[in-house]
């Protein structure tokens, strides 16, 4: 399988809190990576410096083969969809994802996007007048809007209702098996048992333990959720 | 272009556009205001009337009025566009786009310099043209209007927007510095307090004065540029 992201030992601090020690992980082509951890585990700090939006103090990371450093070039083959997502809201879908097409410099099937993300009724209005749920998939659209090959996740399922969350799901394996790479972080263990091919426990400051989903959820069948709250716990208690 | 597009596409631009007009609209008022000041019977002072006895002085007096209106609503648009943005909940889609940091950075000052002369050269040449009229209609003020003033108009309003701009994006340091909207336009505030009234002190002098401003505050702001470009380099969210 191909290797779309390495992270290699990387670290970041904030002053004295050590956030990232020695952090390494891989994604590969056309898989779904689910990160686990604690709250203030570092998941979210990851995900900022995969998209340069925190400096990375020591370690590498590669998208593509290629080392990410100051050239901004790399961010063209990503999508992402950090912390609660945020528009302008006096846009309506169709405009935002038109701007957003823009800035990438592609061309895409805007409509078949609002589909996909199930905001058809809805692309025509002004976001200020969108619920939680709905803004949460125009967030998910804006991410794939250009066809990125990896997508960078951070709780993608927030404010979902039930329906919203099998049709994301759906939506996230039918685009790994157009090649899409995806790495996801939720609270919701269930979501990421479902969704993911891959689930990483990070946990003081690095991947501390990795798994197969599927082998791991034959294993532990109706404990699986338990077994990882287990192993969260183990690292977090020994990191203590 | 296309990028200049797109962040113009961001903007609220109605809400800044009301608000330039009403601007305007006070202008206006204070304008025909200034006119009827010459028609004091027994004015105490009779020197501190002599500048709205001509155009010149008048000139100057409104003049000075644009810029510190304008130079307050550049720093509100670039505390908008700039503040705003890299501060705010769109930083992090802002800063993934696969462009260039100080690209982006550059077309929004751009815009706050566009915006801010169409802004500022509108209203300067339209409060004097009210004035004209109710000169006019009024019969109040004295001296001719000519064609030299009529291009001084026209000059040293664009100069006073180009200044107007530059503030607001000196005013802008302020912001980042302390990551609030707020202080950017209590810096512009503070800034237009000391250097307002050098613009009525020469008023037979608008022109030259103005060039002399928009130069050294457009330097200024040069820098403060190209400061803001390096911390937004190292900006992280």
């Amino acid at each position: 399988m191909n290797t779309i992201m390495e992270i290699d030992n990387v670290e970041k601090s904030y002053g004295t809190a050590q956030i990232l020690n020695h952090c390494s992980l891989q994604l590969y082509e056309g898989e779904i990576y689910g990160l686990l951890g604690i709250n203030g585990a570092g998941k979210t700090t990851l995900m900022k410096m995969i998209l340069n939006l925190q400096k990375i103090d020591n370690g590498r990371i590669y998208i593509l083969g290629k080392e990410i450093s100051e050239d901004y070039r790399y961010l063209q083959n990503i999508g992402s969809m950090i912390e609660t997502p945020s528009f302008y809201e006096h846009l309506n879908a169709y405009e935002l994802l038109s701007m957003q097409l823009s800035y990438y410099g592609k061309k895409a099937d805007i409509e078949k996007i609002i589909q996909m993300v199930g905001l058809e009724e809805v692309d025509k209005k002004p976001i200020s007048k969108y619920s939680l749920g709905m803004k949460q998939r125009l967030g998910i659209g804006r991410a794939i809007i250009h066809n990125p090959k990896l997508l960078i996740l951070d709780e993608p399922l927030n404010g979902l209702d039930p329906v919203g969350i099998s049709e994301v799901r759906t939506l996230f394996k039918s685009l790994t098996r157009e090649g899409m790479s995806i790495l996801l972080s939720s609270h919701i263990l269930e979501e990421v048992r479902q969704t993911s091919d891959r689930i990483g426990i990070l946990s003081d400051g690095s991947v501390k333990e990795e798994f197969s989903t599927s082998q791991k959820a034959a294993e532990w069948g109706a404990d699986f959720e338990r077994y990882v709250i287990k192993l969260m716990r183990r690292n977090s208690y020994e990191s203590v | 272009m296309n990028l200049y597009r797109l962040e113009m596409m961001k903007i609220r631009i109605s809400t800044y556009l009301k608000a330039a007009l009403g601007i305007c609209a006070g202008l206006w008022c204070l304008g025909i205001l200034f006119l009827f000041i010459f028609l004091l019977e027994s004015p105490a002072d009779p020197e501190s009337v002599e500048l709205f006895s001509q155009w010149d002085g008048l000139f100057a007096l409104i003049s000075a009025l644009t810029f510190s209106t304008h130079s307050v609503f550049a720093a509100c648009l670039s505390s908008g566009i700039i503040i705003g943005e890299y501060f705010g909940k769109n930083a992090p889609v802002l800063l993934t786009f696969p462009i260039q940091r100080k690209s982006v950075l550059h077309k929004k000052c751009l815009i706050i310099c566009t915006v801010t002369i169409a802004a500022a050269f509108f209203c300067n040449v339209t409060t004097m043209g009210m004035m004209y009229i109710a000169s006019k209609l009024f019969r109040i003020t004295p001296q001719m209007l000519t064609k030299h003033f009529v291009l001084t108009v026209f000059l040293a309003s664009i100069l006073t927007g180009a200044a107007a701009s530059a503030l607001g994006i000196i005013s802008c340091l302020a912001g980042w510095q302390k990551q609030s909207q707020t202080a950017t336009v209590i810096a512009s505030l503070v800034i237009i307090c000391f250097i307002t009234n050098w613009i009525a002190l020469f008023p037979c002098y608008i022109v030259p004065v103005m060039l002399l401003m928009s130069i050294v505050l457009a330097a200024i702001a040069v820098m403060i540029y190209n400061i803001l470009t390096k911390k937004l380099e190292n900006l992280e969210v």
